[in-house]
């Protein structure tokens, strides 16, 4: 019965091809992969004949590629020298329900085909001076490194990569997500769940680097692979990747200062990224609690992002 | 050992770099200053290593070019193989490493020739017990030295010693800056080159056969430079690609990042003065190993 709302490419290792959209709003919503605002934004619908699977549909689709993570709180260094020791910010964190890969080039496929970029409104306004160089290769809008609006051929599972803060957070909004902020990411990856013995984890899988649990410098791969790939490098709930393969956005801006509480700022907006690449050298880099950050425009070849439902939104 | 050994009954050892007559028991050339450890270790493995020189203007960063490239090559990166010859060797790697590490850059490099990095590595590509194994050394030199003796040759003359020496030579060049218009780095790698192209010149209109590497730093500044390298060259560094088309026959150009993310920690120093330290955020090396690898194809 729900066969006809799926999407045609499955939104992990599926195809990325131009699909007809259905004209009808809700249905292509489900097409196009879009199930945050079936599920936060439903109610405009619920007079539609086909609500109630759509719906169900969706949930389900959400169910399937995000996972809880559990109230908590995190510490998180205040300053570049990041030793034990130095200076921190205390956060806590409401649960909420973060995706269980990054965004792939598929899934992002749909985004580009549907033309947002040419949508003036579902961008913030003050970056539409800036929308105009959000171009791939050929000149098209998209990804840095795609070529006439197609995603390089074999890497529909690879993260998307060659976007800017703003392409990544208005992906998520346009998909009924947002970004996690920096609170948000360090507790998904560091485990530090509100229990009375307060366990703090350097790594998602625990305390030791392990090349063979995720893709930076020491892997070997020297390029990104799939989202779905090393799984022994999964958080408790199955959330995997969050080190390594590509950096990714977080909604927060960079807030450090150095040794003498100096300001440390770039030469525009730094956001916040969080878990390091497969071509980060140092593996005290590519950790849970090591905060760095990029500048908000910048659309590097390996910074992706994921999205986050806030748990409390979702209409079960 | 004839090529560093003046008379097999003398105990004098000659300079790697100048060839200067020195005594056994010196730590450095009494001419150049240059280590004469290099010259004990290449005593030791019986051959003459090969040089390759490392050039570039003050803060265009081949510290830590040469630094993470040493480091990558002793972690076995792109299936090569590389050992240190003696401790010096490896100073320069694990204090480009420890810096960056801490977000810090490393030190500049002293103008003293004395007080230069040396690196003395034997190196392979991976592929079985008949690969061929290069020793190679690596000095970084103090960009304000180059500058020096490309304004006023024979000032260093350990400079002009080694570049005649080398059998390969990788320059590296600002992308950033050339990028933003500055035309700083195309006149300095012009000097450079013409600089080059005077040493080893043999006829007026030969062509220099030693293989230069044209590597653009700090390339994650201006990604239009990965992209295409020598189109990025003749746009913005139009000088050095001319003189390269007609005086240097085994010339490529490779664009290098080491640095993820570049920021500034800003205010007042403890004198009350503007202040704006750079900090390498985070490293992200791209490009690092592929100079080298083509550089040793071609020596």
């Amino acid at each position: 019965m729900l066969r006809g709302f799926w999407r045609q490419d499955s939104p992990v290792g599926g195809g990325s091809g131009k699909g007809r959209v259905d004209g009808d709003p809700l249905r292509a919503c489900m097409q196009l992969g879009r199930y945050g605002v079936i599920v936060t934004r439903g109610e405009q619908w619920r007079a539609h004949q086909d609500y109630e699977p759509i719906f169900q549909a969706a949930l389900d689709a959400i169910d399937q590629r995000f996972s809880l993570v559990p109230e908590g709180f995190v510490s998180m260094p205040t300053t570049v020298m990041d030793e034990p020791g130095c200076p921190e910010m205390d956060f806590e964190t409401e649960p909420f329900l973060l995706g269980r890969t990054c965004v792939t080039n598929a899934e992002f496929q749909q985004f580009v085909d549907a033309g947002v970029y040419e949508e003036l409104e579902a961008w913030p306004e003050s970056i539409w001076p800036h929308l105009i160089g959000f171009q791939d290769q050929t000149g098209k809008p998209g990804p840095r490194f795609w070529r006439g609006g197609r995603h390089e051929s074999g890497k529909s599972d690879h993260p998307v990569v060659g976007l800017c803060a703003y392409e990544a957070a208005t992906y998520a909004s346009w998909a009924g997500f947002r970004l996690p902020t920096e609170a948000e990411w360090q507790m998904a990856a560091s485990w530090r769940i509100r229990t009375s013995a307060h366990v703090f984890r350097r790594y998602p899988w625990g305390d030791s680097h392990d090349p063979k649990r995720c893709n930076t410098w020491a892997s070997g791969k020297g390029t990104t692979v799939p989202v779905s790939s090393y799984p022994e490098g999964a958080a408790p709930n199955g959330v995997v990747q969050l080190i390594g393969n590509v950096w990714e956005w977080t909604s927060s801006d960079l807030e450090l200062t150095d040794e003498k509480g100096r300001p440390v700022v770039g030469d525009m907006l730094m956001k916040s990224i969080r878990g390091g690449a497969f071509d980060t050298y140092f593996s005290c880099q590519a950790t849970s609690h090591f905060r760095t950050g990029l500048a908000c425009l910048k659309r590097p070849h390996n910074v992706g992002f994921r999205l986050v439902l806030d748990a409390g939104r979702r209409e079960v | 050992m004839g090529w560093m050994q003046a008379d097999p009954g003398d105990p004098q050892l000659r300079c790697l770099i100048c060839e200067a007559l020195n005594t056994m028991d010196v730590a450095v050339c009494c001419e150049c200053s240059a280590p004469m450890a290099l010259v004990h270790d290449s005593v030791t493995q019986g051959r003459a290593p090969q040089i390759i020189s490392v050039l570039g203007d003050s803060n265009v960063g081949k510290t830590v070019y040469l630094g993470f490239l040493l480091d990558m090559l002793s972690q076995r990166a792109n299936e090569f193989e590389a050992i240190p010859k003696g401790a010096y060797s490896v100073d320069m790697q694990q204090s480009v490493v420890a810096s960056m590490t801490q977000r810090q850059f490393p030190e500049k490099t002293a103008m003293e020739p004395d007080r230069w990095n040396w690196a003395y590595y034997q190196a392979r590509k991976a592929g079985g017990r008949r690969s061929k194994w290069y020793d190679l050394v690596m000095p970084d030199l103090a960009g304000e030295s180059l500058a020096a003796e490309i304004a006023n040759p024979s000032t260093y003359r350990v400079i002009r010693s080694l570049l005649t020496k080398s059998a390969g030579a990788m320059l590296l060049v600002d992308a950033a800056l050339a990028a933003n218009g500055a035309t700083r780095p195309d006149f300095f790698a012009l000097k450079m080159m013409g600089y080059i192209n005077s040493l080893f010149q043999t006829k007026r209109d030969a062509k220099v056969q030693t293989p230069i590497a044209i590597i653009l730093c700090k390339a994650d500044h201006c990604p239009e430079s990965f992209d295409d390298t020598r189109r990025f060259v003749q746009g913005s560094l139009g000088r050095l690609w001319n003189l390269c088309e007609s005086r240097f026959q085994t010339v490529e150009f490779f664009a290098c990042s080491a640095v993820g993310s570049l920021a500034y920690a800003t205010g007042a120093d403890d004198d009350g003065m503007d202040y704006a330290r750079p900090i390498p955020l985070h490293t992200s090396l791209q490009g690092v190993m592929e100079p080298f690898e083509w550089l040793i194809s071609k020596i």
